[in-house]
């Protein structure tokens, strides 16, 4: 080994120990956990997978693993639904002069606690509350609410992570050149053409990693479902929780984890996969 | 394939007027060079041509049929844009097939067509590639072939060849005069590069002030201009302001003979010489005498600074002829040709 080549594994240490000290040793400690039984976390407790037989026999992971995917899968499409022409209007249609502030006012969410803004939304829901109100004047019954449904955290869910939707499709979509634009206009192509032909491909790596940055987390989330989502409100996220934090079995809640963990990182592949044959099919 | 004229045609952004009432005309299959220096309006009068800038006020006729309100994808015109604005995204055949495949143009001839197009701008067995796998000239002929394959009616260029290194730009000069001349399109081309309005165009416009100045050949531009912005502008020239006696002009106590001129005689003009108009005689054999100060080797030409009483004139001439001349010897000078405007 040259000199060189050591003093870069040397420079690399300091990271690669940061992610095996945080990422892999957690992770190991995780799977392990996942085959005691009970609270016994110790390193000679006897190993089974009887977690995952009696997780199975429940049968409650796949219902609800099921729920929480559809919630994600819905939360991350209206995002992109409602990201898109944002996202375009920041970077292709406003000024320089006022570019920066509004990405600042979409930025400001993030500087209040998640806790804080769950609770504004609901206070805004519940009944008799403004958005009530404002419905009453349409003949709606103000003293109802949508609050504690599955709506409801929905509508949480998508405020929440609306945001890191806009700023990945924003940036991406900064790299368009105005006269590519042009180019396919001048060539003949329409509003809907110069979408699907230039924007989309050239916008889809900051979808990809929008979709994963709000897909992940959301299909992971509990405190909105536990604060807003009712009696029917629970999701995968919830049900792990409840291991841990009510009936305080680690060994069942560790493998409630990895089979969420395997799960998404299957449909991660998967939308990997489908962005880039979409976006590249014309290549 | 279509002649084009626009008439009155103005501008504002703001306060500050881009275009002040331009018009021109150009033939089928003719090549207008717009030329002017940055910010004299020329990008926008040719985006207007294309839709990309709307005008305030005046029209825009395409083969007498006025386009000025047509949107943009609706016009017909094919475009090279400066950097090119190729599709990242697609590989060469799909950058030119573009256009057609908006307009559905059948498979067979779709790949006929795209065939020709690369033909054209000799880049055949190049349909696969990558566009970040070719260089800067090849992504330029990429952009010429997608911009003719639909057979526009005008073709423009805005500032082409500007990004490509200096030898590639003289070849490209004459591929893109070559390909206009062959498929003999109505041809707008902006340049600041006086060398390539010149010897690209069949006319050449100059801009300044967001008015169009000059409308003639490439040689009349630059042998008979008919203003003084024009004969600054295109070209290197002394300039000297003084006063038109009897076809001399007195400038700082020297006075440089110029040939009888269309101005009156006593009137206050500005002479502009270009410098290799200005030759340099053995001592006695001229009409004023001067002193080498200075050589600059420019390669096939030197260009000479000379001390002439109290002025400073500069002379270009051919560097074989300039061996002999040493800095500090005296030599006489004539005027050959020299165009004087009234102020």
């Amino acid at each position: 080994m040259t000199k060189s080549k050591l003093s870069t594994w040397l420079l690399m240490l300091p990271s690669t120990g940061m992610l095996a000290l945080l990422v892999v040793a957690p992770l190991a400690v995780l799977v392990f956990a996942s085959l005691i039984q009970g609270n016994n976390l110790a390193l000679d407790a006897a190993l089974s997978l009887g977690n995952y037989a009696t997780i199975l026999e429940k049968g409650l992971f796949f219902p609800l693993m099921g729920k929480s995917l559809a919630m994600a899968g819905s939360v991350t499409a209206a995002c992109i639904l409602l990201a898109y022409p944002t996202a375009y209007g920041l970077a292709k249609c406003v000024g320089e002069k006022h570019r920066n502030l509004l990405v600042v006012l979409i930025i400001i969410p993030f500087f209040t606690s998640q806790l804080l803004l769950i609770y504004s939304m609901m206070v805004l829901l519940q009944a008799n509350g403004p958005v009530m109100s404002l419905l009453g004047l349409f003949g709606r019954n103000a003293s109802t609410s949508i609050l504690y449904t599955n709506f409801a955290v929905f509508l949480i869910l998508l405020y929440e992570f609306l945001p890191y939707m806009v700023l990945c499709l924003y940036s991406s979509m900064c790299k368009i050149e105005d006269n590519q634009l042009y180019a396919a206009q001048v060539m003949g192509a329409g509003k809907a053409r110069r979408f699907l032909d230039v924007i989309f491909p050239l916008s889809s790596p900051g979808l990809l990693s929008g979709i994963i940055i709000v897909f992940v987390p959301a299909a992971g989330s509990f405190v909105e479902a536990n604060l807003a989502g009712g009696t029917n409100g629970m999701l995968i996220g919830s049900y792990i929780d409840t291991n841990f934090s009510v009936s305080l079995n680690i060994g069942r809640g560790c493998a409630l984890c990895v089979l969420f963990l395997l799960v998404l990182c299957v449909i991660t592949l998967i939308i990997n996969a489908v962005i880039r044959g979409v976006a590249g099919r014309r290549l | 394939m279509a002649d084009l004229k626009i008439v009155d045609v103005r501008k504002s952004y703001g306060k500050k007027e881009v275009l002040k009432g331009v018009s021109l005309t150009a033939g089928t299959g003719e090549f207008l060079a717009l030329l002017g220096p940055s910010g004299c309006g020329k990008t926008t009068l040719l985006n207007t041509i294309s839709g990309i800038v709307r005008q305030d006020a005046g029209q825009v006729l395409v083969d007498g049929r006025d386009i000025s309100r047509s949107p943009i994808e609706k016009r017909n015109i094919g475009v090279v844009f400066q950097n090119y604005a190729l599709f990242a995204h697609m590989n060469v055949f799909e950058n030119v097939a573009y256009p057609l495949r908006l307009k559905k143009v059948p498979k067979a001839e779709l790949q006929q067509r795209v065939g020709q197009a690369l033909e054209t701008v000799r880049l055949d067995g190049y349909a696969p590639r990558r566009i970040a796998q070719l260089s800067g000239g090849e992504q330029q002929r990429v952009a010429l072939a997608r911009a003719i394959v639909y057979r526009p009616d005008i073709l423009l260029l805005d500032e082409p060849l500007s990004a490509l290194d200096r030898k590639i730009r003289e070849q490209m000069q004459i591929e893109v005069r070559r390909i206009q001349r062959e498929i003999g399109i109505t041809t707008v081309f902006v340049t600041h590069d006086q060398g390539e309005a010149l010897s690209m165009a069949d006319r050449v416009l100059l801009m300044h002030g967001g008015q169009i100045i000059e409308d003639n050949t490439p040689a009349e531009v630059y042998l008979h201009p008919k203003s003084a912005f024009a004969a600054d502008f295109i070209g290197a020239s002394n300039v000297l302001e003084g006063r038109y006696e009897h076809g001399r002009v007195n400038a700082g106590g020297l006075a440089l003979p110029v040939g009888e001129q269309a101005v009156s005689d006593g009137a206050r003009v500005r002479a502009l010489i270009k410098e290799e108009n200005l030759a340099l005689l053995p001592p006695g054999q001229g009409d004023l005498s001067a002193r080498i100060q200075d050589k600059l080797f420019l390669g096939q030409s030197i260009r000479i600074t000379l001390r002439c009483g109290e002025r400073i004139l500069f002379a270009l001439i051919p560097a074989r002829e300039a061996e002999p001349l040493t800095v500090g010897s005296d030599v006489d000078l004539r005027v050959m040709g020299a165009s004087v405007f009234a102020l």
